[in-house]
């Protein structure tokens, strides 16, 4: 179900309903939300929700027994069984044509003649976030980092809460599973926030992605020619915007539905594009995934205890396997791969050619930093290699005579769109939503929300699915 | 903080500001009217009648002129037969043709209305992968797109201010839309001045119905052919390419044809009317001598081109392309007691 669909609001209405009605109590409130995320899922693809229920059951089970078992063989072989369960699945559904095509290419060039039919298999939606975030209970659990889940109950709802089931955020057991223990309920203000946080996420989605900057990157991503460079530039730019208020957006909607039933999110996103280098690009972005990365892989890897070659290698190990995350092809280990390599210059940079940051600077490192970031979202975006470094070609000219496909007014739609975006991001770079809000008349607090609503409902949204649905 | 006046005056504000976008649209009564838009959801809803239709049903399948021309109203009252109504406005109907015949054991009846670019054309295009689109949809679609496309309907009966559809009409009023209209002429890329305002409406059984402004206003009747004369003259002319798609697209005719009549159904195909700049155009491009009557002669199907029958022709079609709702009521009455009196269709 999408949170830009009718659908969904008649499902939401609903769920606040039996969830704020008399006639449940705390527990069988919890049970509730949890049918509720089952039919949220289910109605989608309903035998999928099965993978969820093997989820659940393997790592309830595999944290049930590291809360108890002392002998370290044992405790090492269920969380095994917990990620061999986990990253079966996330091999097998998502990554299982990408494997089969590369052994194909492989043994092909060795001169063995062998061809295999793509299993075509359907990748069950947000099944990279919530294998996530159960695999972040048992290796908690493991390394005894958190309390096992009181109850069942307790444990199925946290891998299965509908608002951030699908796209994250990725929430780890001790910030969300502890909420369940006791009653939750949203104070008016909670409640009214929730529902403003949850217009702005669909006005990011319905009307600034899917709206104004979609068409574009899309005409773009979609040529086959060889493009000017003005035209390819605008079109990166575009898809820079659309990806950020379409992730943005879907993370903005699950805190601000999740704040309406009196539960609390981590924040997502914190201005990205105002990121003064990559190491605060990445405490920015996809907050929620890079701690994941940097807890689960980068640290585990040596993160900056064992040297500076080390150091280098963990960076990139965890910056390709990133990438790959996103998706099963090599252009996104690429994007990877940029990045990895934008942090080890940083750190670079840091040693050999330090310099302080003043609020003079800052706003060009903001721009570079945003600007480097638009060229792997090439990688990112692009179908093919062929196609991104075409892209990349005319991005910089290293071919003249590419061909115009971009009318005037959408250069200047989307730049204007991206500028406003990037000065919106710098000023807003050392505070948040909530502190301007407090600082803002709600008569103009009012007026703005319903432009917003105004015109999320002339936009009409054709329920295009986000972005990261995919991954 | 007050969220509680910020609330109250966003709901106030946003009320009143729908109220006046609502009311305005309303007052452009040539243009818009508040209906349930024909879109691909419609479209898998009446694909799923197909699932249970027996020997004795029919099925339309066509183009807009199929759309606009055969209405399934008169069809009934003519022939006792509640027609499926499978076209799609724009697009091509070889994919819809494809789905009933390769996915289906329908054994009825197959009407084809066939506009010689849209059948014996390439299917490489834009229009054919939409048409392949809505085909997909029909078979793909959640269960929460269903519950949307119910929950969506008493809202698009009755508010105007939903008019927008999966054709992108120039007059369409969803904000991507509204977007569109904006244009700065600067001569950066060829300024695409094709503006095709939407000509008709759609019931709830997928009839196309003209707006009634277009029937004997000449203005409303220009602002359509005017943009047929920007377009299609650029239809290229009949050339070796479009040779090899006739050959091919009637090999692949024939070929569905045999399957469907090897268990028991019939096809029918039905050239609809155009004229002035639509039939000029479209001759350029397709002549009836090497398309239709090469078609003619090889195909084992009834075959009716509207050059052969007084009730074919003797209508004018305001956009040069699609008849007016009163005209499509008398041609789809003279159509279906024609295939009756030739014994293609049984009276019930």
């Amino acid at each position: 179900m999408l949170f830009n669909s009718l659908s969904f609001i008649l499902f939401l209405i609903i769920v606040l309903a039996l969830y704020y009605s008399k006639i449940l109590n705390w527990t069988n409130k919890k049970r509730m939300l949890l049918l509720s995320s089952y039919v949220f899922y289910g109605m989608w693809n309903p035998p999928l929700v099965i993978l969820l229920w093997i989820s659940t059951m393997i790592d309830w089970t595999a944290g049930k027994r590291l809360a108890v078992e002392e002998n370290q063989k044992k405790r090492k072989m269920w969380l095994m069984l917990s990620m061999f369960v986990n990253l079966g699945f996330l091999g097998f559904f998502k990554y299982g044509d990408f494997l089969l095509e590369n052994f194909v290419t492989i043994v092909n060039s060795v001169g063995i003649d062998f061809q295999a039919k793509p299993m075509d298999i359907l990748l069950p939606m947000g099944i990279s976030f919530y294998t996530f975030q159960t695999m972040s209970y048992t290796i908690d659990m493991y390394k005894r980092k958190t309390e096992r889940a009181r109850t069942f109950l307790d444990f199925a709802l946290y891998v299965t809460f509908f608002p951030q089931l699908v796209a994250g955020p990725i929430v780890r057991a001790k910030d969300l599973i502890t909420q369940f223990y006791e009653e939750k309920k949203a104070t008016t203000n909670q409640f009214i926030w929730g529902l403003f946080l949850l217009t702005i996420g669909l006005f990011q989605k319905v009307v600034m992605a899917d709206t104004l900057l979609a068409g574009t990157s899309d005409d773009v991503f979609g040529s086959t020619k060889l493009l000017h460079g003005i035209d390819a530039w605008v079109g990166t730019i575009a898809f820079s915007g659309q990806i950020f208020f379409d992730f943005a957006g879907y993370s903005t909607c699950a805190i601000g539905i999740a704040l309406m039933l009196g539960i609390i999110l981590p924040d997502n996103f914190k201005y990205p594009y105002a990121s003064l280098g990559f190491s605060d690009l990445w405490r920015r972005w996809h907050i929620s995934l890079s701690s994941w990365l940097r807890d689960y892989l980068y640290i585990p890897l040596g993160g900056n205890r064992h040297g500076i070659t080390r150091l280098y290698a963990a960076l990139m190990i965890t910056m390709l396997l990133g990438g790959l995350w996103h998706g099963a092809a090599w252009t996104f280990m690429v994007w990877g791969g940029l990045h990895g390599t934008y942090l080890i210059l940083e750190r670079l940079q840091r040693r050999f050619l330090p310099f302080e940051i003043t609020k003079w600077n800052g706003m060009f490192l903001a721009f570079i930093t945003f600007s480097c970031v638009n060229i792997t979202w090439v990688f990112f975006r692009a179908r093919t290699f062929e196609k991104a470094w075409d892209m990349i070609k005319s991005m910089f000219y290293m071919q003249t005579g590419g061909e115009k496909i971009l009318d005037t007014f959408t250069i200047i739609k989307v730049t204007t769109v991206i500028a406003i975006l990037f000065l919106c991001h710098w000023f807003m770079r050392n505070t948040s939503m909530k502190d301007v809000s407090l600082k803002t008349s709600p008569y103009v607090l009012g007026v703005v929300w319903a432009i917003m609503t105004f015109l999320l409902i002339i936009a009409q949204g054709s329920g295009e699915q986000f972005i990261y649905f995919q991954f | 903080m007050k969220l509680k006046q910020a609330l109250i005056t966003a709901f106030l504000l946003t009320l009143v500001g729908v109220t006046i976008w609502e009311f305005y649209w309303r007052t452009q009564t040539d243009y818009y009217i508040a209906y349930l838009e024909d879109d691909r959801n419609q479209w898998a809803e009446e694909r799923a009648k197909v699932e249970t239709a027996t020997s004795e049903d029919v099925i339309l399948i066509g183009m807009s002129r199929t759309g606009y021309n055969l209405n399934t109203h008169v069809w009934e009252a003519t022939q006792g037969i509640d027609p499926i109504k499978l076209t799609i406005n724009g697009k091509l109907p070889g994919p819809v043709l494809k789905d009933v015949i390769n996915n289906t054991d329908f054994n009825g009846t197959i009407v084809l209305g066939v506009v010689p670019i849209g059948v014996f054309g390439s299917k490489k295009g834009f229009r054919y992968r939409v048409a392949q689109e809505w085909v997909d949809h029909y078979y793909n679609r959640t269960n929460a797109q269903k519950l949307g496309h119910i929950l969506s309907k008493p809202l698009q009966r009755n508010l105007v201010l939903l008019s927008s559809s999966e054709n992108n009409g120039y007059n369409d009023l969803d904000l991507k839309s509204l977007i569109k209209t904006i244009t700065l002429d600067d001569g950066r890329v060829p300024s695409n001045d094709f503006k095709l305002v939407r000509i008709g409406y759609n019931d709830e059984d997928r009839n196309l119905i003209m707006y009634d402004r277009l029937v004997d206003n000449i203005k409303y009747q220009k602002e359509i052919t005017d943009q047929w004369d920007k377009a299609l003259p650029g239809l290229p002319a009949y050339s070796e390419k479009t040779e090899k798609n006739v050959t091919e697209s009637i090999k692949e005719l024939i070929s569905l044809t045999k399957k469907l009549k090897d268990r028991g159904g019939k096809i029918i195909f039905i050239r609809h009317k155009a004229e002035d700049g639509w039939l000029k155009h479209a001759e350029k491009n397709m002549p009836k001598a090497k398309a239709w009557n090469k078609f003619v002669e090889q195909i084992d199907a009834p075959t009716y081109h509207f050059q052969d029958y007084d009730f074919m022709s003797k209508h004018y079609l305001p956009d040069w392309s699609h008849m007016s709702a009163k005209d499509a009521k008398t041609y789809t009455k003279d159509m279906v007691n024609q295939l009756i009196k030739d014994g293609h269709l049984t009276k019930h």
